[in-house]
């Protein structure tokens, strides 16, 4: 039972919640809310596993949807705060995500499939604010060694996830089929590698948040 | 989803695409890795040439600061100097014309000469040439000497040094950041006594002016007098470091830091 729960993704997940509760303290501000995220993803992961595994749903995209909208809320309004100038704008993007997503839930692909439409357009969106905070770095006066700076790696760390994921969501159905004719299941293969480069940053940025927040 | 045929090629294709999506997110990192170090680097330049800039700027007004005080003491020496010497001089013949001189007289004379003198010595101190012939010691000695002269305050010097290991241009800049400070207690301290201490300290040149006067707030008028902000930048152009120290009816210390050429070259 346990072996069909643990994969590269979970394990990526646990770290990055072991991470959180060691690295993310009081002086973090903001970035204590990965404790509860990388939780809630854990939580939600194996609750769609839970319910996937014992038939008690046929469709366990449910809570993955949630998680979908939690999580790329949360990562619009950290790259929002970090980019100069874009916090008024992050606010406008996280509502019409958030719309987009309802829309979507309601209307469109529905409750019992996994949003991949809502995944591509979030991708999408992340995507182009990494680049544009790389962007606003670029262009400020002042220099940060991005090497240490937490929002590059929060931010690089989306990018790849966002990148290598967008053709995954595109074709999803595809790789499904691919999976049922084959038995190999490539989507599993791309969503371990992009999660592993996203949780590997994350860490990576957690450990630069607390070093950045502590008086020299 | 029941099992389906898939367009041949599909599969191959979304591997690549995937692939192809990761490499151009690490290639925008790198890209943006590579013009963040160019704008490091820029930055250092620019740094380094304000600092250039600034430290030219520097030595132009201490060069016209120099010049003007060249000029003062030729004045004082050639003009005032001048004046008084003749007046000195009509008062002694007034002197040999009058049979029984009154004391207040002679103290007038008196005071005339010694008026001379403090206005030679003025004059002397602020010639940079006649500096620079001389060793900042001996120019420092004689200021102690000239000042204790007056009575008013004692100053004592203490050196490891017979002479300053540092070129004549560096000794002046250095006189001249002794000189404010002396000034500074004399004019603001009432202060008794002035200690002087010059000692060798690793690859460095220490030097304290220390007070026992009434102090000042440091933080407060280090921004405002143009006088510290002058020891500060003359300092600078030494490559040193300057620090005060003073608390309330505490007196002040002035440490000065200068790198010593013979102990660096080591």
């Amino acid at each position: 039972m346990l072996s069909s729960y643990l994969n590269i993704t979970v394990a990526a997940e646990w770290a990055a919640f072991i991470a959180a509760i060691i690295l993310l303290d009081k002086p973090t501000g903001r970035w204590r809310l990965f404790k509860i995220i990388t939780l809630v993803t854990i939580l939600l992961d194996a609750a769609g596993w839970y319910l996937s595994y014992s038939r008690l749903l046929y469709y366990n995209a449910l809570p993955y949807n949630f998680l979908l909208l939690i999580t790329v809320v949360l990562f619009i309004s950290l790259l929002g705060g970090a980019t100069p100038g874009m916090k008024k704008h992050s606010r406008w993007l996280m509502a019409l995500f958030s719309l987009g997503w309802l829309l979507n839930f309601i209307f469109l692909q529905g409750m019992d499939a996994y949003n991949s439409y809502t995944e591509i357009a979030g991708n999408i969106l992340l995507a182009g604010m990494s680049c544009f905070l790389f962007y606003a770095l670029l262009v400020q006066e002042q220099y940060i060694n991005l090497l240490r700076y937490e929002y590059a790696w929060l931010a690089i760390g989306l990018l790849l996830s966002a990148m290598g994921s967008m053709v995954l969501y595109l074709f999803l159905d595809y790789l499904q089929n691919y999976y049922n004719v084959t038995g190999i299941p490539l989507y599993a293969y791309i969503n371990y590698t992009v999660n592993v480069f996203l949780y590997s940053c994350l860490i990576i940025a957690f450990v630069c948040r607390r070093k950045n927040t502590r008086p020299a | 989803m029941p099992p389906q045929e898939h367009p041949p090629g599909l599969i191959a294709a979304i591997i690549v695409a995937t692939i192809v999506l990761l490499l151009a997110g690490i290639f925008i990192f790198i890209l943006v890795a590579y013009f963040n170090g160019r704008k490091k680097r820029y930055i250092q330049e620019k740094q380094l040439m304000q600092l250039a800039f600034n430290e030219q700027l520097l030595k132009a007004q201490l060069e016209t600061q120099e010049h003007a005080f060249n000029q003062v003491s030729q004045e004082l020496h050639d003009n005032i100097g001048q004046l008084l010497s003749s007046t000195k001089m009509l008062l002694s013949l007034a002197g040999m014309e009058i049979k029984h001189v009154p004391d207040t007289f002679k103290t007038a004379e008196e005071s005339l000469a010694h008026a001379i003198q403090d206005l030679r010595t003025l004059s002397k101190s602020l010639n940079t040439e006649w500096i620079q012939q001389f060793d900042f010691m001996e120019n420092l000695k004689w200021e102690k000497d000239r000042i204790n002269a007056a009575r008013n305050i004692s100053v004592n010097i203490k050196s490891d040094y017979e002479q300053l290991p540092v070129d004549a241009e560096a000794q002046v800049m250095l006189f001249r950041v002794v000189q404010e400070a002396i000034q500074n207690t004399i004019k603001h301290a009432h202060a008794s006594a002035i200690k002087i201490n010059i000692k060798k300290e690793k690859q460095h040149i220490c030097l304290s002016v220390n007070d026992n006067g009434t102090g000042f707030s440091v933080t407060s008028n280090k921004h405002k007098s143009l006088g510290l902000r002058n020891m500060e930048h003359r300092v600078k152009l030494l490559k040193g470091t300057i620090d005060w120290i003073s608390h309330k009816e505490a007196g002040t210390s002035v440490i000065i830091q200068i790198p010593d050429p013979a102990l660096q070259a080591k």
